[in-house]
Order: structure tokens, then C-alpha cells, then sequence
């Protein structure tokens, strides 16, 4: 049924004259959709800060493990956290982090779904008022956060609390969208993307304008998305 | 959905009469049109973007069966299954045997055009299967049991106001009129949905060929909660969202929402490569992908290729003239606007869908506005000119008679003498006024039976005593000495 399927609708396209035999060729260089002239370090954080704000996320720049760690901590506290959906810290570029995170009696869920106990999982990380996860990268110039899936970076933390915190290095932050795809084709693109079952790109808090087109924030995600940057 | 797409005329006439959906229309396309222009404006390169894109889905079309395979050989490598629908029937029965095979009950949905073309939720209603929409917009649909007016934005024929009380009638929601008090009130309807259900669905933005990924965009976090949380995902997506590479999908990712609420980027771009992998916490340790025909190979087969190449952004419905004004649900089937005014009369039959093709004004507005420069406007002329073959024999043998009559004078003339006298004998007999029949002040005629619906909707004034040719040739013969002195003044004044 399916296999008849398949082979009558391929060759029906087969069995077409191929259309649009004029089409462009393939670039050999794409032109970005984005402009940044200033690609240096200190011009890329500016950027990326500044369409964090335009999209209301919320930037902060700190100098340093310390400092960063202590930004976190204030953060949490914030939002009384007592209970935090977290990646796996080893992927959360900073050390001491967990240390300060436990002593300060706040709860670590690094919820596991593949169990027969899915829903009782899943019901207490939704109790979770903070998800705190690091990024694989960061795009300066639409202000996205770049997450791919692995041992230890679940899907869940960047989604499913009303507060997400990432904390991202600045030499993580790259130009834009295309400039992170370069970075694969040139490790190998195929083979890069295989490795995760799952990317996604967050470009700040969960919206909706299904109303009249008014904008709320916090829909089904988190409406808000605070993102530590450190230098 | 039932196709009411013939009954377009009266439909209209009733949208027109709707001062909620006018409110909401005016409301709805005019800010999304404008925030289109605002950022697609901000690009410099914008004309060449345009381009790029268009050349990667048109590459995208060129290759079509061969990037179907290597999508099927990748997707299939990355620990996924690949199934083939050929039409709406085959979708929903693969769906069904997937929640046989997995005991599947519950599922929650992130918002999908796919799957409101093949009628998806009547289909699970059937079998016992409960599914939540996750849009708001599509949550909104669900529950007032009606369907969407708009490819991105499903609500936008309703007001807050209707909103607000279609929320005290089914979820016993103190009424508000505040689009954020109802917001929030969804979001803690729709929690327990995502913790209990057993799978998520989902349709497709982008098919990524060279490494087998399926892409969606929510703006909301719904299509990245119903794809994260339970243990199957299901994609459904139509054949046509193929792009070869990733460099094409970096591209397009841009243009789609700059084009469809003029965002610079969706918030959440979602991209599935297989289920999860060992190691992984969280994700689907099943995922499906059902790659839907369902008419495209016709299209594609056809000399409508280029409709194929639609991103579904919905640009061409805020920029259109008919759009603003007639709403979506008008257009009588999933697909409105000028884009559905191709698509519906393509995949459900021209007969089925006359009026559409003439829904348009031709001003170019959707060709302006869509981000891969289709050329709707040329289509619908196109359309307009295939409908001649399925047209009534009456109306062909009139339509044939008048090519002649209009390229032969004679026959004009003599034509013309006719249906003046006729016309004239025709208003007398119906006693209109002397100044009409002098034809200072024209009133309208009834056209007897088959012509009856001609005048129906358009006024057919008695002709004229005097033809403009006889008149013509009275005036000729009275000035023709002045002309050829004026001619001899001319002549003198250049040497």
C-alpha cells in the first residue's frame, strides 16, 4: 500500500517534463539576509544585546565565572526559585555554578522522559519555575539563541518554565544565522546534524499575535528569556 | 472542509455586511501588511533576496523526485520513518495505524495546513482519538468548531470582543475583552494537555533534503512543547517543502517570517532530524514523517509549477485588495486569498472553484509581496482561460458568436441596429420613462432567460437612439471641409 504509493507518486514527478530547467544554479556564495559591517567581538555582543532587547528578552553582561555565576544567582532569586529545570551543568559554560545553585537549597530537575514514568516527570518539571540551560550559539543580528539536543541538553529547559536563562560565552556569539550553518558545512554538515535528533533556534520570549494581532508574551514558552553573556 | 468556493459572490456579499469581520480584517491585514513592509524595507538587498530564494525552491522543483529520495534515505538513517500518502484518505489511515500500532490516545497539534486539507481532526474524531490544536488561533478555531480564515493568522475574522465570549460560553471564562488576560488563561488549559498526551503532530515549514530534517515555526512554543513532551512525533507535510541545502533553508527561514507577520525571525524554529538519539533526555523516541501529495504531482505535472513553489507565508492575502475586504473563509476552502485562488481550483477542480480565479483585480499587489516572486497574477489569467473548457456549450456558442460578430463591421453595424431597436421595444414594453428611452437617463433592463444572470449583478441600460457610428459618420461629413483646412494650416506652419 505505502510502497505502491511512493513509487506511483515518484513516478508521476519523474514521468513530468522537469520544470523550470532555466532555474539559478546554485550560489557559490549566498548573499546574507542580514548587514553587519562589524564583525569584531565587542561589536557582535552590541549587536546581540541589542536585538535581545528589541525582541524583550533581556541582556546582561557580565566579566568573568564569578561574576556570571553570581548574575545567575540573582536572577534566580528573583523569581523565587525553588525548583529549577536544568541542562546537565557540564554544558553550562561556567564553573561553580551547580555548587552556589545547591547551597542555595533550589532544587535540580534534569528531567529524564524515556521512562515508564513520563507523565509524573514531565507534571513536576512543569512545576519548575526557572529553566537554566547554556547554547551551542548565539546569532548576533536576530538575536538568536542556537540549541542543539544531546546527552545532558534536553529540549525541555529551554521551553517548558515560565523564566528561561541561558548563559552563553562571547566568543559563542557569531554573526548571524548563515555564519552558524558555515561553521557546520565546515565541520561536515551531514555528520554535524546527525548527531542531534533535534535543533532549534530561540529568538526571545514565547509571543503571540493571534489576537487581533496584539503582541503578549508567555504563551505556551517562556515569557521571559534572560540571557547572561560572559566576557 | 466542505468547498463552498462556487458560492464565492454570495458569500461575499454577506462578509461585506459583517461590520465584526470588517473590524477584524481592517485590524488583522493592514498591521500585517504593513510590518511586511517595514522589514522587508530594512534590507538592503531585499530584490536579490527575493531572488536567492526563489532560485532555492525553484532548484527545489527542478530536482523534485530525486530530493524526495535522498530526504526519505536520510530521514530513514536518522532513526525515522518515512510514509507516503497519495491523497488526504491515505494520510489519515496512516495516522490511525501509527495509533494502533503505539496505543495512542491523546495528542496535542502545532498548527498545520496540511492537515486541515486532509480533514485530520473529523478523521481521529472518528476513531476515538482525542486531539488538542496548540495555537491559540487554531485553539480558538477548534473550540467555536469552525475553521481557519487565514494560512498564519487562523482568527483573524474574529474580533477580542467575539473572542472574549466564545470563552464564557465553552470555558466558562469570565468574559474580558483583553487579549492578555485570555492568553494567559489558554496557557494553563493547554499545560495538562502537553503532560498527557501520548504524541504530538505537526506539519512542515521546510523539508531539508541533504540531511533528512523537517522544520517547523511557532511563534508561541506550542510546536516545540508538542514535539518535545510525548513519545511519538508525526509530521505531516506536503511533498512541495522540499529545499536542497541548508545554506536555501537559511535563506528562506528569514524571508518566512520578514513576509508573514514581519518578524525578523519566528522565536522558534524547530528542526527534527530523526528520533530522539540515545542519551538524549527528552524528545520522541518515534517520529514519522508523512510526505502528502495529495494533488501536487498534478500540479507539478502541470503548467502551474511555479504555485508550488509557495512558502505559505500569507503575505498575498494582507496585500490583496479582495482579501482585506471579502476575509478568508469567502474564498470556501482551506487555502484563501490570491495564493488559494490558484491552489483551490488546482487541487479540487477548476469546475469546483469558478469564481476564484476572478477573485482579483490583477493589481500585482500578491506578486509584489511574495517573498519568491510567484507570478499569481499571470496564474489566475491562466485559470481563467482553462475554465472556457469546462464553461456550458450556450456559452461557449455565444461566446464564439461575438468573436465573430465584434471582427466583422458589417456584422456589427447590423448587430448593433438590432439591439438598439430591440432594446428600446424592450423598455417600452416595460414602461420605463420617456427620458430613458431617449437614453438621457439610462435605467436598467431585465435580460430574459439564459441572460438572465448577466443582469443580475450588473446594470444593462437601454442602448442609445443614435448609434455612435452614425453619429461618427454625420459629424465626418460636417467637418470634413474644416478638417482639411486645418490640415493645409499645419502643413504650412512646419515649412
Amino acid at each position: 500500500m505505502t510502497d505502491s504509493s511512493r513509487d506511483r507518486i515518484l513516478d508521476k514527478l519523474r514521468a513530468a517534463r522537469r520544470p523550470f530547467p532555466d532555474a539559478p544554479p546554485r550560489p557559490a556564495r549566498y548573499l546574507p539576509v542580514t548587514i553587519q559591517p562589524d564583525e569584531s567581538p565587542t561589536a557582535l555582543t552590541e549587536r546581540f544585546m541589542a536585538e535581545l532587547v528589541t525582541l524583550k528578552a533581556e541582556p546582561f553582561l557580565v566579566d568573568g565565572d564569578a561574576a556570571a555565576c553570581e548574575c545567575v544567582m540573582t536572577l534566580l532569586a528573583s523569581h523565587d526559585t525553588r525548583s529549577l529545570l536544568a541542562w546537565d551543568f557540564a554544558h553550562i559554560p561556567v564553573s561553580g555554578l551547580e555548587n552556589m545553585v545547591r547551597a542555595a537549597g533550589i532544587e535540580i530537575l534534569q528531567a529524564d522522559t524515556h521512562d515508564e514514568f513520563h507523565a509524573e516527570t514531565l507534571r513536576a518539571a512543569e512545576g519548575a519555575q526557572v529553566g537554566l540551560t547554556g547554547a551551542d550559539a548565539a546569532a548576533a543580528t536576530t538575536g538568536t539563541l542556537i540549541f542543539t539536543t544531546g546527552a545532558g541538553k534536553g529540549r525541555i529547559p529551554t521551553v517548558l518554565a515560565p523564566v528561561h536563562i541561558a548563559v552563553v560565552r562571547h566568543e559563542q556569539i557569531v554573526p548571524r544565522i548563515e555564519s552558524w550553518v558555515a561553521g557546520m558545512r565546515a565541520r561536515g554538515l551531514a555528520e554535524t546534524v546527525r548527531q542531534h535528533a533535534n535543533f532549534c533556534f530561540v529568538s526571545g520570549p514565547s509571543r503571540t499575535g493571534d489576537i487581533e494581532m496584539e503582541l503578549i508574551l508567555g504563551v505556551h514558552g517562556p515569557g521571559r528569556v534572560q540571557v547572561v553573556i560572559v566576557r | 472542509m466542505e468547498l463552498t468556493a462556487n458560492q464565492f459572490s454570495q458569500s461575499a456579499v454577506i462578509a461585506l455586511d459583517d461590520i465584526d469581520l470588517q473590524t477584524a480584517l481592517d485590524r488583522g491585514t493592514g498591521n500585517a501588511d504593513g510590518r511586511r513592509r517595514t522589514v522587508m524595507g530594512e534590507l538592503p538587498l531585499a530584490p536579490a533576496l527575493r531572488q536567492q530564494g526563489r532560485g532555492a525552491k525553484l532548484r527545489a522543483l527542478h530536482d523534485l523526485p530525486d530530493l524526495l529520495e535522498q530526504l526519505e534515505r536520510n530521514v530513514t538513517a536518522a532513526g525515522g520513518t518515512v510514509l507516503w500518502a497519495a491523497d488526504g484518505d491515505e494520510a489519515n489511515r496512516h495516522v490511525l495505524d501509527i495509533c494502533a500500532r503505539h496505543n495512542l490516545k491523546k495528542g496535542v497539534k502545532s498548527k498545520s495546513m496540511a492537515t486541515e486539507e486532509i480533514a485530520l481532526l473529523p478523521a481521529l474524531a472518528a476513531a476515538g482519538i482525542e486531539m488538542v490544536e496548540t495555537d491559540l488561533g487554531e485553539y480558538i478555531v477548534q473550540i467555536d468548531e469552525g475553521h481557519p480564515s487565514h494560512i498564519v493568522m487562523p482568527v483573524m475574522h474574529m474580533t477580542k470582543e467575539q473572542i472574549g465570549a466564545l470563552f464564557m460560553d465553552k470555558l466558562d471564562m469570565p468574559y474580558t475583552n483583553d487579549a492578555g488576560e485570555m492568553t494567559r488563561f489558554i496557557r494553563g488549559v493547554l499545560r495538562d494537555k502537553y503532560i498527557e498526551a501520548d504524541f504530538g503532530m505537526s506539519g512542515g515549514n521546510f523539508l531539508i533534503a541533504e540531511t533528512g530534517t523537517v522544520v517547523i515555526t511557532t511563534n508561541e512554543g506550542n510546536g516545540r512543547l508538542s514535539t518535545s513532551l510525548p513519545k511519538v512525533h508525526i509530521a505531516v507535510v506536503g511533498i512541495e517543502k522540499i529545499i536542497p541545502t541548508w545554506e536555501d533553508f537559511a535563506t528562506l527561514i528569514q524571508l518566512l517570517p520578514r513576509s508573514a507577520t514581519g518578524q525578523r525571525m519566528t522565536v522558534y524554529v524547530n528542526g527534527f532530524t530523526g528520533a530522539a538519539r540515545p542519551g538524549e533526555p527528552d524528545g520522541p523516541e518515534h517520529f514519522y514523517l508523512i510526505l502528502l501529495d495529495n494533488g501536487r504531482s498534478d500540479i507539478y505535472a502541470s503548467e502551474y509549477t511555479e504555485a508550488l513553489a509557495c512558502i505559505r507565508c500569507g503575505a498575498c492575502l494582507n496585500a490583496c485588495p479582495v482579501y482585506q475586504n471579502v476575509g478568508g473563509h469567502t474564498y470556501g476552502w482551506v487555502y484563501p486569498g490570491p495564493i488559494g485562488a490558484i491552489i483551490t481550483p488546482l487541487l479540487k477542480g477548476i469546475e469546483n472553484a469558478a469564481p476564484l480565479p476572478f477573485a482579483s483585480s490583477l493589481c500585482g499587489a500578491c506578486k509584489t509581496a511574495c517573498p519568491v516572486d510567484i507570478d499569481i497574477p499571470d496564474m489566475l489569467l491562466k485559470l481563467r482561460r482553462d475554465l472556457q473548457a469546462v464553461q456550458t456549450p450556450f456559452w461557449k456558442v455565444s461566446m464564439a458568436g461575438y468573436g465573430i460578430a465584434f471582427s466583422n463591421p458589417l456584422l456589427y453595424q447590423a448587430g448593433g441596429k438590432i439591439a438598439g431597436i430591440a432594446s428600446r421595444a424592450a423598455s417600452a414594453l416595460l414602461g420605463e420613462s420617456a427620458d430613458a428611452r431617449d437614453g438621457a437617463l439610462p435605467s436598467n433592463l431585465p435580460m430574459p432567460y439564459p441572460l438572465d444572470g448577466w443582469t443580475q449583478n450588473r446594470d444593462f441600460p437601454p442602448f442609445a437612439a443614435q448609434s455612435f457610428g452614425s453619429w461618427w459618420r454625420a459629424r465626418d461629413s460636417s467637418t470634413q471641409s474644416a478638417r482639411t483646412h486645418h490640415d493645409a494650416s499645419d502643413k504650412g506652419s512646419d515649412s
